[in-house]
């Protein structure tokens, strides 16, 4: 075993030999193979898969990829090929997020957008997945008073930030003024992209409560109807502006 | 109201005849814990039972203990407010309040069997069934009244589902059934109200989905969340007909969250815990794959070439022996070639559907536009009897026609045979979406004409090339794209193309010779139903011809249109749609255009006029299309509101198809993967619309939703002419196809 190597590493081959009862003599051979992989390589005569997954802290000496999570090695061929595949995007993270007025922690997987977190950790169905590309609007939400997509920013980075989804609009008294304008105009078909609308809507209305129409038009580009509902969302946002003076 | 002592579960539960002769394994399925868990629509007056025969009230109709309507309608909510116009009708004729009615849509466990949710028929034909049954069951309510008061029926009157007859009599229908079921036959002589009468039915009553929506409440297939549900993508080849020749799974298995990695043949799919686990499992399989696959064409360029070469012989829908002579021997006459491109139905929200197997019985959630052809179809895919399946019919995005739901069904159940005893959600990614979707048919139309000096047409020839609208699943899994992927694969046959491609291909003007052949072409794209079917095409190349027949004899486009027309009531929208623009103030403005356009769609339902409105801007070299008012006629009005609802929103979808939208691709594939590679129209371009109603309530409600598809892109075609003098043939159209030298 090279010097560098961290202890966790270590520990595990250890554990592997334990485990398998490797012949002691064997010759263990290793190298940096690339990004994500270590190669040992032993000699055996059978193929073993395994599935570990371990945390550990590698040596300073292996530039820039501590902590790591060694997803999974397995052992090929007559030669016996150690490999160790760790995946850095497997991180789990702590998300402190401030989610319709509450403070709420989660704990996911560091790249999960905020659009996954919102729907499968909190059961909102607001926000929706549209295109994954940040492209159609369906999944905006409300952050710091601004309508933006949620289906690629990562959850961590919405820490610090105040988040409000349409869920959150409605109070104790009953409707949001652009809750009701939305069912009075009958602003929906398929209803689909409406969270984008009105989100997009309310963005607007919080910066600039008496919009024109192409003000309005301006905010709403971003979001994709297929239905052809578009005039109807001008006139719910009309019609919200109408009924209250702040939003 | 006073309830009946009797509860409807107490009822149930010391009752169990009702239940013989149905086939009880369904039935004991389907109330499993957490179908009730999962109810979106959380009333639940009713137990689940699956519906007996289509003519007894029981199937359409059903009051429960606690003073409720139940409505069932084999239907899809599709976004086009099929819900809130059929709880109308009931209401209407079964005299009770909106408020006490509930619906459900098609659901193989409960509603009747009424094919596909497609062709604009959901009002006339569910319609028409719910509106028998619920005159039927007041009439069987009221039967029951007046014997238990030895009265006449006539002297018996209702309101809000409580029947009064002397002044000490009065009971609730719930009161009068005391809990048993409305199993009497629909004899469809029960008398239905004179539309004079009516209260709820031609009232704009406001969707109640709507409300829950703008709150974020659960509403769609996507939404569904059931205990120990798993999630999982589906990896589609990067072109039709691809092999999978290698893919790493090795990686993939061990990765965290990921329950399952399943190949069979070229269909290769992953179960996660997490959804967001199965999408970056599905990035790096995708990265990892490898596929044999052949190249596809023709491309766009050569394509319509290819299609008048190379398609079948024609088959002549309609004869008129010497016709062409009759054409030449005119004083007047003119050709035309007019083409359409393959079109997206481009949903919003992806394909989605959730899948159960428990043993060897299967339970679907699903968008589809159909529960008892998705049965059929996955009964095919399986092997395994129809009442083992279950289909649920739940909303899915905007459904415009034959989209993914039917195909995301059928392999959420293929995934899901792989994890049994968990239910399993797929969910598309936006490119299965747009590169796995079967197209609208790309489409060539010639025609030709004549007319005498007057501008009177006597001949009309007509000539399309197209490929088949329709490959809905209906009983062949082939039809299934990833049936055919599989190891054991499902062969995909056509089965003969449709007549959705010459649907309203015949003028409905009167011309006294006309001629139609249609020229079936296999295309290189998957194609089936796009809202409209062929008429969108047909319509744009005959709409657009009669306003070059209008040219070529100097009337006004109105006027010529009524000149050659019998039916008042085209006549009559086309003169509201005159009088409600003040086309005869119109003229000719410089920098403006207008263009009108008129259809009865399928020759057979709505009436629809529109003018389009274009401003043209020469320096620019641009055009833009910035009004249009629609009329329709679509009989009885149910809910005006849906109508023009429905209405406005085919108006802007069809705008968008014929001014920007054209699928993109080449030899290896779809280009147009996203809504980058195919825009559809969004605000800034959406013009100001407006829709005016003819409401005829003496007369029966024909279909609607597909209305506008057609007339819209020759509005636009016609409008465009009218504003640049360059008659764009070719959609869509486009500012570059317009000769500016000459505007």
């Amino acid at each position: 075993m090279a010097e560098w190597l961290g202890r966790g590493l270590q520990n595990l081959v250890q554990r592997f030999e334990s485990a398998r009862d490797l012949n002691k003599n064997k010759e263990t051979l290793f190298s940096f193979f690339k990004e994500g992989f270590f190669v040992f390589k032993w000699y055996l005569n059978k193929i073993l898969f395994f599935n570990i997954h371990v945390l550990f802290n590698a040596s300073p000496s292996i530039p820039c990829y501590a902590p790591l999570k060694i997803d999974r090695f397995e052992i090929r061929g007559i030669n016996g090929i150690l490999i160790f595949h760790w995946i850095q995007n497997n991180m789990t993270v702590k998300a402190q997020l401030d989610l319709n007025g509450k403070r709420v922690q989660v704990e996911v997987d560091e790249d999960e957008p905020l659009l996954y977190v919102l729907r499968e950790e909190f059961g909102l169905n607001g926000p929706k997945f549209g295109c994954g590309l940040q492209q159609c609007g369906s999944c905006m939400v409300l952050v710091d008073g601004e309508a933006v997509p949620s289906c690629i920013q990562p959850c961590k980075s919405f820490e610090g930030k105040k988040i409000e989804t349409i869920e959150g609009l409605n109070t104790i008294n009953g409707l949001h003024p652009l809750q009701e304008a939305f069912f009075e105009e009958q602003a929906a078909q398929c209803g689909y992209c409406l969270n984008g609308m009105m989100i997009a809507g309310l963005g607007l209305l919080r910066s600039n409560p008496k919009p024109s129409d192409n003000e309005i038009r301006e905010a709403l580009e971003p979001v994709i109807c297929r239905c052809g509902t578009h005039t109807r969302f001008i006139s719910a946002i009309k019609k919200a502006s109408q009924k209250s003076a702040k939003f | 109201m006073k309830l009946t002592t009797t509860n409807r579960r107490t009822f149930l539960k010391t009752s169990g005849q009702l239940l013989i002769g149905f086939n009880l394994l369904p039935l004991a399925f389907c109330q499993t814990k957490e179908t009730e868990n999962i109810l979106i629509d959380n009333y639940s007056g009713i137990p689940e039972r699956p519906h007996i025969d289509r003519n007894l009230i029981d199937s359409w109709i059903r009051l429960d203990a606690d003073g409720h309507v139940t409505i069932l309608t084999g239907k899809q909510e599709l976004g086009q407010g099929i819900r809130t116009a059929l709880i109308q009708i009931a209401a209407e004729e079964l005299d009770v309040d909106l408020e006490i009615c509930h619906i459900i849509n098609g659901d193989t466990g409960q509603t009747a069997n009424e094919g596909y949710t497609a062709g604009s028929n959901s009002v006339e034909g569910s319609g028409k069934a719910i509106r028998q049954a619920a005159a039927e069951a007041r009439l069987v309510l009221l039967k029951l009244a007046s014997e238990k008061w030895g009265t006449e029926i006539t002297g018996l009157q209702v309101k809000n589902g409580v029947i009064q007859g002397g002044p000490d009599q009065k009971i609730s229908y719930w009161e009068l059934l005391e809990g048993k079921y409305l199993e009497e036959k629909i004899s469809s002589e029960a008398p239905v109200k004179d539309h004079k009468d009516h209260v709820h039915v031609g009232k704009a009553i406001r969707r109640d989905d709507i409300s829950k929506l703008v709150k974020g409440e659960p509403h769609f297939v996507h939404d569904l969340r059931l205990p120990d549900m798993v999630h999982a993508r589906v990896l589609h080849p990067p072109v039709y007909n691809a092999k999978l020749v290698s893919i790493d799974l090795d990686n993939i298995k061990d990765q965290v969250g990921i329950l399952k990695v399943i190949e069979d043949g070229s269909f290769v799919a992953i179960i996660a815990k997490r959804d967001f686990q199965a999408v970056k499992a599905w990035q790096q399989l995708k990265e990892s794959s490898k596929w044999d696959s052949s190249k596809l064409g023709p491309l766009s360029e050569a394509l319509f070439e290819d299609m008048k070469a190379n398609a079948n012989p024609p088959q002549m829908v309609e004869d008129s022996p010497g016709i062409l002579g009759k054409i030449n021997s005119s004083s007047k006459k003119i050709k035309a070639d007019y083409q359409r491109p393959y079109h997206m139905h481009a949903s919003t929200g992806p394909s989605c559907a959730v899948a159960k197997w428990d043993d060897d019985y299967l339970t679907v959630w699903s968008p589809t536009q159909g529960v008892y052809p998705l049965q059929n179809s996955l009964a095919d895919l399986f092997g395994l009897e129809k009442e083992k399946i279950r289909c649920i019919g739940m909303p899915g995005s905007g459904c415009y026609g034959h989209n993914g739901a039917d195909d995301v069904s059928a392999e959420a159940a293929l995934i899901a045979k792989h994890y049994p005893g968990r239910p399993v959600r797929l969910q598309w990614m936006r490119e299965d979406e747009h590169q796995w979707e079967p197209y609208g048919s790309a489409m060539a139309i010639q025609l030709e004409a004549g007319m005498d000096e007057s501008g009177k047409i006597l001949a009309w020839d007509t000539n399309i090339w197209s490929d088949t609208h329709s490959t809905r699943p209906n009983g062949k899994a082939g039809h299934y794209v990833s049936a055919r992927h599989l190891k054991d694969p499902f062969e995909f046959q056509k089965g003969g193309f449709s007549g959705g491609s010459y649907r309203n291909a015949t003028p409905l003007y009167n011309i006294p010779d006309k001629r139609l052949q249609l020229h079936n072409y296999d295309g290189p794209l998957r194609t089936s139903a796009l809202r409209g079917l062929g008429a969108y095409g047909n319509i744009f190349a005959l709409e657009s011809f009669m306003d070059e027949l209008a040219t070529e004899v100097e009337i006004d486009p109105i006027a010529f249109r009524i000149k050659n027309l019998d039916d008042d009531r085209a006549i009559a929208v086309l003169e509201t749609l005159a009088s409600k623009t003040g086309w005869d103030s119109k003229g000719k403005k410089p920098g403006k255009g207008y263009g009108v356009a008129f259809s009865k769609y399928k020759n057979s339902a709505s009436y629809f006029a529109v003018l389009a409105e274009v401003e043209i801007n020469k320096a620019e070299k641009s055009f833009k299309l910035t009004k249009m008012t629609g009329v329709i006629d679509s009989g009885q009005c149910i809910n005006p509101d849906g109508l023009k609802n429905q209405t406005e929103g085919g108006m802007v979808q069809s705008a968008s198809w014929t001014l920007l939208e054209s699928v993109q691709f080449d030899e290896n594939g779809i280009l147009s993967k996203d809504w980058s590679s195919y825009p559809i129209m969004r605000f800034m371009e959406v013009p100001e619309i407006e829709v005016h109603i003819i409401n005829r309530p003496e007369l029966p409600p024909m279909g609607a939703g597909e209305a506008a598809q057609g007339p819209v892109a020759a509005a636009i075609a016609n409008a465009v002419f009218d504003g640049t003098e360059t008659r764009v043939r070719e959609l869509p159209i486009k500012a570059e196809k317009v000769d500016w030298g000459n505007v």
